[in-house]
């Protein structure tokens, strides 16, 4: 975890932002957190979109609106095609 | 790994257990299918391999989160976890015990087995997932955890809230346990520590984690918390913040108690962050602290910057005037402090105590250039020529290579130092050493030097003399005062050959600890010497540069022997001297001191002829300060305090001195209500402090006496002090004294114990020398409404008593007191307060009059509403405050 704090302190986000998005990623299992923090090393930009991507969520969570959730993710489809 | 067991994403990788931070960010609001969501992405994203599939399972992960089925609220399918991935999560203690529950159906695998085995490897993780192993066949989870906690009791503490429901475990009774056991562990492999510190181990653990234990509601968290933050105060001070909201344990109470025991110095590193807590007076609690603990201040006073409403620099400032020592000692600490003028303070702090200086010269060199450093060096050898007694000391004035003052080329001259007591001759008038040498060998052309020293303004050597004079006096005084049953041809004879000043000199320096008769007796041989020698009292005063004079009157006007004084000088000079009395008193270096005097001068004059004089010149002085640009609004303040005071005989400028007394309104101590002399439970508290002398043990005694065998006193003896009680019309009287072997446990003792009951003390009463009263006074609670300070009541005294307890009605003698007196006043007086009554002062003493006037002695005390010196310092004060 303390390899993801440090991408997380060099990123774009606020210091709140981190905080919130690093509580979300101790959910993973310890192993996975270590292989994203691999990926986000060579893939900073990827934090910002990580983070955006769980705040459209929560939105959505209570909007209820399922057009959007396919329209998130495909987006998100696009985004992975891309790697 | 776990994780990579199936190619493609499984929802389920992301049943982890969310932590209680993180519940608040998911929605609790659910879409209307949310597992129809997951799974759509979980199809959608499929596909990917390799890092894009480690995202999807983020992405998902995320959806799941915000949907809030990632826990419990979506009935999701089982893991199908299998053999292999129990085997690669064996691999790792924490890894295993995380994951365990998942593994409860996973065939052919013990986990009863494992999970013990891996428990004692991570006690942590063990206890943080045991409320997930309640139903694991073949595990006996109580056991275990009473096993697991026995081995690492911290983590049992730090996870007690996870273990709250384990069937079969006292979770009280392991804590409890494992608090023991930290202190056995002390016990056994720390043999080196005292009991003391074995114990703190046990308290540490417990403060640490106090934090942790807040919702196991058998353990009495309030008591243990308070019987161990006095075991261990650097924990408590450090873990305070987690204390305030445990039910029935008051933190400003126990910050406060924790504080003033034993040694602040977490207090104040902490106290800043203590700043918002309810009910805590932090800026009180420091200076108590400050004054208990003076060094601790000191060390700390760099953590004390930001404490809201302390003025950092002033309390140090004024401290550094008690404790130069400690001031000099951390001085090169306090560069940084703002607002405080070190260079001066550090000046003055080793004027005042020039051995600390020597100590702490090396320090010194950060603060001062070399050359500030060496004058400073030589000012202060010059001053206080004994510290050349030392070799160590006689080195620091050798090293001077470039002197800036002449004191110093003799100085270093100088072979028998001990003649540099009369440095001043030795510089001034060409004393040559051998000559001093011969002076010293005579006792009284030895006090005659002196005497010639002091007269001359600014005069080498001042503090030393100045101690001489005082020891030399005080000692001559106690001889004479101890001979009271003697003739006076034996009394006086070691002061026969003694020249006038000398003798004025032994009864200036003398005053604290003269007997009536012991003054008199000097008074008289005074006189005489003065008659044979054709010598008048202007004279005399000449001769000895007029130190002290307004102690000389004021003593003459308490034995009543100031007309005889005067009689000895022509009226011009006769008035010129009273005239002196009230004169540029504003200008003295020790101005209160000065007018505290005269205060006390003006209530023991009733001769109309001296009165006019004195009245005639204090109108001239006011009008002089009230005039003046350069003036200050505190001189104007205390000529017209003084002013005032005629008002009841004055015989001239009536009018003006009445418009004084209207304006400057002494406070009434007259009376004394009973109401402010009991605390709310209607007690009143009081006080004795005895001191570990011959003549503390007698008056300890005698007090005792009054009280034993006595109806409806009752008396408990402890081990350090003694409590005398009685109880009448629903009033209790308390007296708390300390025997006098015990002058420093008794009244630490009786100080904590009244903390303890959170009750105030109402009066004090001092009952030794007068080398003993700082103690005392040190101990004065600004809630004392009745402070008895026998003959310590000089202005000094009487300043410190009234800045630590303002409301406090003073009570003195004239020389010193006497317990055939003492003893039936305050226990008269007691029966007073007891009664419920308003105390009124002048009915008071007219009943003492009949009660014990018949000893010689009682008219030397001074009631509180007698008590000009300590009127003339209530209402300056209040003044100012204006």
């Amino acid at each position: 975890m303390g390899q993801i704090k440090l991408l997380l302190t060099k990123s774009d986000l606020s210091s709140k932002q981190q905080n919130e998005l690093l509580a979300i990623l101790k959910l993973l299992p310890m192993a996975e957190v270590d292989e994203l923090a691999d990926f986000l090393v060579s893939n900073p930009e990827w934090i910002v979109k990580l983070y955006n991507n769980y705040k459209q969520k929560k939105e959505l969570a209570t909007s209820k609106d399922s057009k959007k959730w396919q329209e998130l993710f495909d987006q998100e489809k696009i985004e992975l095609e891309k790697l | 790994m776990i994780s990579e067991r199936n190619a493609g994403i499984n929802p389920e990788d992301f049943k982890a257990p969310i932590p209680d931070q993180i519940e608040a960010t998911v929605s609790e609001e659910l879409s209307p299918n949310p597992v129809e969501i997951v799974a759509k992405e979980t199809d959608l994203l499929a596909k990917f391999r390799g890092k894009a599939q480690k995202l999807a399972k983020v992405l998902i992960l995320f959806t799941s989160l915000s949907l809030g089925c990632a826990e419990k609220k979506v009935d999701l399918e089982k893991p199908r976890y299998t053999m292999e991935d129990v085997e690669e999560a064996l691999l790792d203690n924490a890894q295993f015990l995380n994951n365990a529950r998942y593994f409860k159906e996973v065939s052919g695998f013990n986990l009863a087995k494992h999970i013990q085995l891996r428990a004692e490897r991570d006690p942590q993780n063990f206890f943080k997932n045991a409320k997930y192993f309640q139903d694991i066949p073949g595990l006996n989870l109580a056991e275990l955890v009473v096993k697991v906690g026995e081995m690492d009791p911290e983590f049992l503490l730090k996870n007690a809230k996870e273990l709250k429901n384990i069937p079969g475990l006292n979770l009280v009774n392991e804590i409890l346990k494992a608090l023991e056991n930290e202190k056995l562990k002390a016990i056994e492999h720390k043999y080196w520590l005292d009991d003391v510190e074995k114990i703190k181990y046990e308290a540490g653990l417990f403060l640490n984690n106090v934090r942790y234990l807040k919702d196991i509601p058998e353990l009495n968290l309030a008591k243990k918390t308070h019987e161990f933050a006095e075991l261990d105060r650097h924990n408590f001070f450090k873990n305070a913040e987690y204390f305030t909201d445990i039910p029935g344990f008051n933190l400003a109470v126990e910050i406060s108690l924790t504080a003033r025991k034993g040694n602040p110095d977490e207090f104040f590193k902490r106290a800043v962050s203590f700043k918002d807590i309810p009910g805590l007076n932090l800026l009180e609690e420091i200076l108590v602290a400050k004054k208990f603990y003076p060094e601790v201040f000191f060390k700390n006073a760099k953590y004390l910057k930001d404490v809201p409403g302390l003025n950092l620099a002033q309390e140090m400032s004024k401290l550094a005037e008690n404790e130069p020592f400690i001031f000099l000692e951390y001085a090169k600490y306090f560069k940084n402090i703002i607002g405080l003028d070190l260079k001066f303070k550090i000046t003055q702090a080793s004027e005042l105590d020039p051995l600390a200086f020597i100590n702490f010269f090396q320090d010194l060199k950060d603060v001062f250039s070399e050359s500030e450093l060496s004058l400073l060096t030589e000012k202060i050898f010059r001053d206080n020529p004994k510290l050349l007694n030392s070799e160590k000391s006689r080195q620091f004035i050798l090293d001077i290579k470039k002197p800036q003052l002449a004191s110093t080329e003799i100085i270093k001259k100088i072979s028998n130092v001990h003649t540099l007591i009369l440095l001043n001759h030795m510089i001034k008038h060409g004393l040559s050493e051998s000559a001093a040498e011969e002076i010293m060998r005579d006792d009284n052309k030895f006090l005659q030097t002196l005497v010639e020293i002091k007269s001359e303004p600014d005069h080498i050597g001042k503090n030393d003399v100045e101690l001489a004079l005082k020891n030399h006096s005080l000692q001559e005084i106690q001889e004479i005062n101890d001979l009271h049953d003697q003739s006076n041809s034996v009394r006086f004879a070691s002061v026969n050959s003694a020249t006038p000043s000398e003798l004025y000199t032994i009864m200036v320096y003398g005053e604290e600890e003269v007997f009536t008769s012991s003054f008199n007796g000097l008074f008289d041989i005074l006189i005489k010497k003065m008659h044979k020698n054709n010598f008048n009292g202007k004279k005399l005063l000449e001769q000895v540069g007029q130190n002290k004079f307004r102690i000389f009157i004021k003593e003459c006007s308490s034995f009543n022997r100031l007309n005889e004084f005067l009689d000895t000088m022509d009226k011009e000079s006769a008035e010129q001297l009273l005239s002196n009395i009230v004169s540029n008193i504003d200008t003295a270096k020790d101005r209160l001191a000065q007018a505290t005097i005269v205060a006390d001068i003006f209530r023991n004059i009733q001769n109309e002829d001296i009165l006019k004089v004195l009245q005639k010149q204090i109108k001239l002085e006011y009008e002089r300060v009230a005039n003046s640009p350069e003036s200050q609004k505190e001189d104007k303040i205390l000529y017209g305090i003084l002013s005032g005071m005629f008002a009841e005989k004055a015989v001239v400028n009536e009018a003006w001195i009445k418009e004084m007394a209207d304006k400057f309104k002494l406070e009434n101590l007259n009376t004394l209500k009973s109401s402010d002399l009991f605390n709310a439970d209607n007690t009143n508290v009081q006080q004795y402090f005895f001191y570990d002398d011959k003549d503390g043990h007698a008056s300890f005694k005698h007090f005792l006496d009054q009280y034993q065998n006595q109806p409806d006193w009752h008396i408990t003896k402890k081990e350090h002090f003694v409590l005398i009680k009685q109880e009448k019309n629903g009033k209790i009287l308390e007296i708390y004294a300390n025997y006098p072997k015990f002058q420093t446990e008794g009244p630490e003792e009786i100080d904590m114990l009244l903390k303890e009951k959170n009750i105030q003390t109402i009066t004090v009463v001092h009952r030794g020398h007068s080398y003993h009263a700082q103690q005392t006074i040190d101990r004065i609670p600004p809630t004392a409404k009745i402070v008895s300070l026998g003959s310590c009541g000089g202005y000094s005294n009487i300043e410190q008593v009234l800045k630590r307890a303002p409301k406090a009605h003073i009570l003195s003698t004239k020389g010193t007191g006497t317990m055939l007196v003492n003893d039936p006043l305050l226990k008269t007086l007691n029966m007073e307060i007891l009664s419920g009554k308003n105390i009124e002062w002048p009915t008071f003493w007219e009943k003492m009059q009949k009660k014990v006037g018949n000893n010689d002695n009682f008219k030397n005390y001074v009631p509180p509403h007698k008590n000009l010196g300590a009127m003339f310092l209530k209402t300056y004060f209040q003044e100012l405050e204006k």
